[in-house]
């Protein structure tokens, strides 16, 4: 067998990995259809919004579609145990990783393609063609998307790595957002209003640079894996030792009793019965599960180097906030930002939970009170995690606020409009974290997609008009704010119990 | 003429805390080695450096007179202690695909092991039971002609029964071809009359290193004499 044949053969193994075990036609046809419609609905909201013309449609949805990409497309997916399995195979550490870089770019690729079929159909469903004035942004822009396109597929490859590396773990946090970044600034500049930019430089020269440190963070997890460092990740003990180990099955020891005897309280229940054995049931499961889960939250080494990245942002926010000339209209970003941010984490956190619950499996099963309790507790718990950063921003918006001496007559009242997009963010952000939390732990279907797509667009609607949401409320009577709420707060908990029930009924019998 | 492992004064940590301290022993080619030792000696590290897969921090390692790295793993077959297995495959496609990405691998030998370990062959792994995917683990590990294999707690999540014909198939695949093998295992009785030689490791030390037939002249298992090392 030759070099190349061995190749073949890992290159075969890796494509097998990424395409996964459940590549039924629903599960394949899913993400993309799910995707092109969250692509078009944000496309159509944005060109709206920003009262567009509609040539530029096209140009916004491809943006938003390649940002898809990260969800559709397996960046870091790849488990401890699954590296494991790469790192005992008898080739090269480079050929390793440069072979799932290659399957990575490959399938990247493969759903930029599908972008621009989307795009062909969408200009022949405008009835447009690809007109020659704009051909040379198209160009460019495919080109930059497919020269970004190397930068994901070495995050596919050496995030996991790194994450696993604790000297390398910090890099990992701040990687990943680069290609946002550089995504978000080339969908400003085609929904800007005026003409389409002719100069594409800057994007050449971010893409370029995206990928330089791509590639020499793929040098740093090949280092990694030769070196072994990776594989004694987990064995590093947590710093901080001032938090008490917490025994879950203790925590849950003394609800076990009354649990039963709540049980024994309702073997023939009548609808009232059944709601106060169900309630109490609820309310024994759901601050022992908080109090259990709590200090892990506070206590995971990688959201150290995440608080570090929205310390970054808090300072970067500060200092634009400091030179602008319109106080009120940062303020109104900075509310946005809060909740946009507060919302999208608060969906990640949903999805740590879920893993959580995953991996204690029967140990989870066996805990001996209700399980959507449980999942609500650990959720509340991990929604904690949001604070640093609606903490992070609102105090970016005081520094800025209270350095602009022409606000100063306005400063009490955005000040109190901050303090008003901090409690919607907690609140909305808790609910997110229970309510993903339970999705995520029902398993994967193309529901789950679904759901993905409006938690998206819920962030996406939260980081363009958050600002004006908090104004409205604001400046709406209280009475109207009360019943608002109260209507919220009764359809949010039905619905967030009927998830948690399901995901419990899921997660116990799949 | 090299010795198939070489370890000198190897030190390894993992985020500050030893684990191996000072190891020092050579195994020579064609032995069968327990490694012994309870929970946490370093019994899993020693392995992974063995293979490679860790460098040591201080000290040397020499595998037939090479440097572990991805080179040595080209004759050298790890089953690590949990699985490892490609969870998104049915049994039957990572045994197609390790036909391809192993070198050494004898496909006769595959279709041996696979028919008397009763390997389901179109589950998929992550629905194996543990004794399931063990027993794949050990298909993976031994249908290769790697003159040196390491099996870090072969008998976990195995029945009784099971453990015999698996330790028998151990030995006629590697005593045959001249093989050698270390096995990490605390369960010694099935290796008991199989091994030429034992190490006991206790919190990453060499507490022990003596051959079977010099503890049997005693009068002693291999049973007694660990729990005659480690009882203190």
């Amino acid at each position: 067998m030759t070099r190349w044949s061995h190749l073949a053969a890992l290159f075969r193994f890796e494509w097998s990995r990424a395409r996964g075990k459940y590549d039924t036609i629903q599960a394949r046809w899913s993400a993309p259809l799910v995707a092109a419609a969250f692509a078009v609905v944000l496309a159509a909201v944005l060109t709206r919004l920003e009262s567009l013309p509609w040539s530029r449609f096209p140009f916004v949805m491809l943006c938003a579609w390649f940002l898809m990409s990260y969800v559709t497309v397996p960046r870091a997916v790849v488990s401890r145990d699954d590296l494991y399995l790469f790192a005992l195979l008898p080739y090269r550490r480079r050929d390793l990783i440069f072979t799932r870089m290659v399957v990575s770019y490959l399938r990247v690729l493969g759903w930029l393609a599908l972008g621009a079929l989307l795009v062909l159909l969408e200009l022949a469903v405008i009835g447009r063609g690809l007109n020659p004035a704009t051909l040379h942004t198209w160009l460019a822009m495919f080109a930059v998307l497919a020269i970004a396109a190397v930068g994901l597929a070495a995050e596919a490859a050496a995030l996991v790595v790194l994450r696993n590396t604790p000297g390398y773990r910090w890099i990992s946090n701040g990687w990943g957002t680069m290609s946002t970044v550089l995504i978000l600034l080339v969908g400003d500049d085609v929904a800007a209003r005026g003409p389409l930019p002719t100069q594409h430089s800057v994007w050449f020269a971010l893409a370029c640079i995206y990928v330089i440190l791509s590639l020499a963070c793929e040098g740093l997890a090949i280092r990694a894996l030769t070196r072994g460092t990776w594989a004694f990740g987990e064995d590093v003990p947590a710093p901080r030792q001032s938090v008490r180990p917490v025994a879950l099955g203790s925590r849950f020891a003394g609800a076990r009793e009354q649990a039963v005897q709540a049980g024994r309280k309702v073997d023939h229940p009548g609808l009232l019965e059944a709601y106060q054995a169900a309630r109490q049931a609820f309310r024994l499961a759901f601050p022992h599960a908080m109090l259990s889960f709590h200090p892990r939250t506070t206590n995971r080494a990688p959201q150290r180097g995440i608080l570090t990245a929205w310390l970054a942002t808090g300072i970067a926010v500060a200092v634009y906030g400091w030179k602008t000339s319109n106080p009120h209209a940062f303020v109104r970003g900075v509310e946005a930002g809060l909740m946009g941010g507060a919302w999208l984490w608060s969906f990640a956190s949903g999805a740590v939970v879920a893993g959580l619950v995953g991996d204690m499996g029967d140990w989870f099963r066996m805990l001996p009170v209700r399980k959507d309790g449980v999942i609500a507790g650990f959720g509340l718990a991990e929604a904690v995690t949001m604070l640093p950063w609606l903490g992070v921003g609102a105090l970016a918006s005081a520094v800025a606020l209270l350095h602009h001496e022409a606000a100063q007559a306005a400063c009490t009242e955005d000040a109190l409009s901050v303090l008003l997009a901090l409690v919607m963010g907690v609140a909305a952000g808790a609910w997110n974290t229970m309510m993903s939390a339970a999705l995520f732990t029902a398993g994967r279907s193309v529901g789950t997609g679904w759901a993905l797509f409006a938690e998206l667009a819920v962030a996406v609607a939260a980081f363009a008009e958050g600002g004006r949401l908090v104004d409205a409320v604001e400046g709406a009577p209280w009475p109207l704010v009360a019943a608002g709420a109260m209507i919220f707060l009764a359809a949010g908990t039905m619905l967030l119990a009927w998830r948690l029930r399901v995901a419990a009924r899921q997660f116990i019998s799949p | 003429m090299f010795a198939a492992v070489e370890c000198d004064d190897v030190c390894m940590t993992a985020g500050g805390r030893p684990i191996l301290r000072g190891v020092t022993f050579r195994v020579e080619k064609g032995e069968m080695v327990g490694v012994l030792g309870p929970n946490g000696a370093g019994k899993t590290t020693l392995f992974r450096a063995i293979a490679g897969i860790g460098l040591p921090d201080r000290g040397r390692i020499r595998v037939f007179g090479e440097s572990p790295s991805w080179r040595t793993l080209v004759h050298t077959a790890l089953m690590p202690e949990r699985g490892h297995l490609p969870k998104w495959l049915t049994a039957a496609d990572w045994l197609t695909h390790a036909r391809r990405l192993y070198p050494d691998w004898d496909e006769r030998a595959e279709k041996r092991l696979a028919d008397e370990f009763e390997i389901r062959l179109d589950g998929w792994i992550s629905k194996l039971s543990r004794g399931e995917a063990v027993r794949l683990a050990l298909v993976t590990c031994l249908a290769r002609r790697a003159p040196l294999v390491l099996l870090d707690e072969p008998f976990t999540g195995i029945d009784l029964v099971s453990r015999e014909a698996i330790a028998s198939a151990i030995v006629r695949e590697c005593s045959g071809a001249g093989r050698t093998v270390l096995v990490a295992t605390h369960d010694v009785r099935e290796f008991e009359s199989l091994f030429d030689r034992v190490l006991f490791i206790g919190q990453g030390r060499l507490v022990a290193d003596e051959s079977a037939d010099s503890i049997r002249a005693r009068g002693q298992s291999v049973a007694a004499r660990y729990r005659e090392v480690f009882a203190k």
